[in-house]
């Protein structure tokens, strides 16, 4: 798990904004998980908590912590907040993958399952953040990645239902993200609109780019709702 | 989940289109295009086109966006609101419209030597002859070419439905009228819209600050229905600190309808009765926002009544209207239920009957 943190840190440290928030950290690799069907990725981090703020996975947040506390991540922001009402108290942080962190990542890669990790992870970070700052969405950016995710397939029903604090177990085949991604494959392959014959990479990037508009329009069409 | 939906998006999205089109043209070696990149670019484009910023110069236009190979400096990125604003006040698409840009938006230059494309057939010639990606926008129109071949065509970036619904009941603003009822009718007609507006609904009690309800939901409607214009989210009157209710922008125009919402009644935390003087005080309220705003062509106050009697308003004569508020409209809230209407009705025909025979 410890590599696909640093694939997501990595992802964005040549954009603009640098670095990641806890929460968009997870929901990036819950993402990741979910749709990871498409290409056919084998990822680690496939079980989650259903939270208030979207699908959350402990162990995410204590590699996060070793990888600070061995160098290879970098905290570049920290404030603790206090608890209101039912909220707990917590803590806002954001990460930012180091020198000896990029070096660790250009040393991965070389092998090709991990080059195929950090591509896709690399990926869903860069969609996550291009629809992030698309027209219609408002509020601070955390708030904007979980209206996003909340609009996932599998996550949906939790939130609907309210059953926070269950767990969402990706592996399953049940699931309704699962059933869409199967969905996608067999539409698209059956009919021939893969457009790329010698690049499935190519092809692989169109489907994540669906997936993403999906959760897009279902966000705008919630934000209608009075 | 919606696999009708995805279908859909699949087929009409303006990115994926994008990059599949470029490769029957161009050949799957010969295509430049990065998905995430031209999904950034797309996305960016029409928030452009959106903004006010580009609407309050939108009669500078049309211009041609053609897209050039990554560049390395970090120039302007025109796809910016406030950055389109800034160029196009300058006056060069006078000039020369044809704008050379990357896929982040950088602007690299303007086409040299200098022309103009009038219209989406100069565009078009101009992306065969030059084997280049533009975008031809006039107006709230979007016309993609690729080496000569039309890609896509949005008429109205507003209406432009990313999953292929048609929403054939988008009116203008200026059917305010139409809009009004039917958001009546549809939403807050006996609460079955979902929008909840009783506390205690024999009694005729609103609940707390249905202001805020009455608010959320007519610009909710109006958002979804309108074409042609703009729901303006900040809602922040034209240079000053007011802030209306819901303000809306014509386009191409830009003028402005402003709608001010009041209700009527009791609710479960005003006890004191909300009446004629809360009406007269809406009109008196608008007058100011209609003073204070230089594009506003029309006012409206929009009543939601939920008095026991459903009797029409006293206004004050000595208030004067100003011309722009074309009209009032009240909406009298239902209450009752079927079997209420049911047994009033008959109650009401039974006096009716007796006071006859006597």
């Amino acid at each position: 798990m410890a590599n696909e943190v640093l694939y997501a840190l990595d992802a964005v440290s040549n954009t603009s904004t640098g670095h990641l928030s806890r929460l968009t950290l997870q929901k990036v690799l819950y993402l990741s998980g979910a749709i990871a069907p498409l290409k056919d990725i084998l990822l680690e981090f496939l079980r989650f908590n259903a939270n208030t703020f979207g699908p959350y996975k402990g162990d995410i947040q204590e590699t996060v912590d070793h990888l600070v506390g061995v160098g290879l991540v970098d905290i570049i922001y920290f404030e603790r907040t206090k608890k209101r009402g039912a909220k707990p108290a917590g803590a806002l942080s954001h990460y930012q993958i180091s020198d000896s962190g990029k070096e660790v990542v250009s040393r991965l890669i070389v092998y090709p399952h991990e080059e195929e990790k950090a591509w896709w992870i690399s990926l869903i970070t860069k969609l996550t953040y291009t629809y992030m700052n698309a027209y219609g969405l408002e509020g601070a950016v955390d708030m904007k990645i979980k209206s996003l995710v909340y609009q996932d397939p599998t996550y949906s029903p939790f939130k609907n239902n309210k059953g926070f604090g269950k767990l969402i177990d990706l592996s399953e085949n049940t699931g309704f993200t699962y059933q869409l991604t199967e969905f996608i494959n067999g539409y698209l392959n059956n009919n021939e609109l893969l457009p790329f014959k010698n690049n499935f990479r190519k092809n692989a990037e169109l489907m994540v780019l669906s997936f993403f508009e999906y959760l897009y329009v279902n966000c705008l069409d919630e934000s209608m709702v009075p | 989940m919606n696999k009708d939906q995805w279908k859909e998006i699949w087929h009409k999205n303006l990115a994926i289109d994008l990059i599949v089109k470029e490769k029957n043209i161009r050949g799957e070696n010969n295509c430049v295009l990065d998905i995430t990149e031209t999904a950034n670019f797309c996305l960016n484009l029409e928030k452009c086109l959106k903004s006010n910023e580009y609407h309050n110069n939108i009669e500078k236009g049309p211009i041609s966006l053609v897209l050039v190979p990554k560049h390395e400096n970090n120039g302007r990125n025109i796809l910016l609101p406030d950055e389109m604003a800034d160029f196009l006040s300058t006056n060069k698409t006078v000039i020369c419209n044809v704008i050379q840009i990357d896929i982040h938006g950088i602007f690299i230059g303007l086409q040299k030597p200098a022309i103009r494309h009038l219209n989406y057939s100069d565009a078009l010639n101009y992306s065969k002859n030059d084997r280049e990606i533009v975008f031809y926008v006039q107006g709230t129109e979007l016309h993609v070419f690729i080496d000569g071949t039309l890609i896509d065509f949005i008429p109205d970036i507003y209406s432009y439905s990313r999953d292929g619904r048609i929403n054939t009941s988008r009116l203008p603003i200026s059917e305010y009228y139409k809009l009004i009822k039917a958001h009546e009718r549809e939403e807050l007609y006996k609460e079955k819209g979902g929008v909840k507006y009783w506390e205690k609904k024999a009694d005729r009690i609103l609940v707390k600050a249905p202001e805020i309800i009455f608010h959320k939901s007519l610009y909710s409607f109006f958002r979804r229905n309108i074409q042609g214009g703009t729901v303006d989210p900040d809602c922040y009157n034209d240079g000053t600190s007011d802030k209306v209710d819901i303000r809306v922008i014509r386009y191409p125009d830009n003028k402005v309808f402003i709608f001010e919402i009041k209700w009527l009644g009791i609710s479960s935390t005003m006890k004191t009765l909300y009446s004629d003087d809360q009406a007269n005080a809406g009109i008196v309220q608008l007058n100011e926002y209609l003073n204070d705003e230089n594009n506003a062509i029309c006012g409206v106050l929009v009543i939601y009544d939920a008095r026991k009697d459903n009797i029409e308003i006293k206004w004050n004569d000595s208030i004067k209207w100003d011309p722009r508020i074309e009209e009032t409209l009240r909406c009298y809230l239902v209450s009752e239920t079927a079997s209420q209407k049911g047994k009033r009705v008959v109650r009401e025909n039974k006096k009716t009957q007796k006071a006859k025979g006597s």
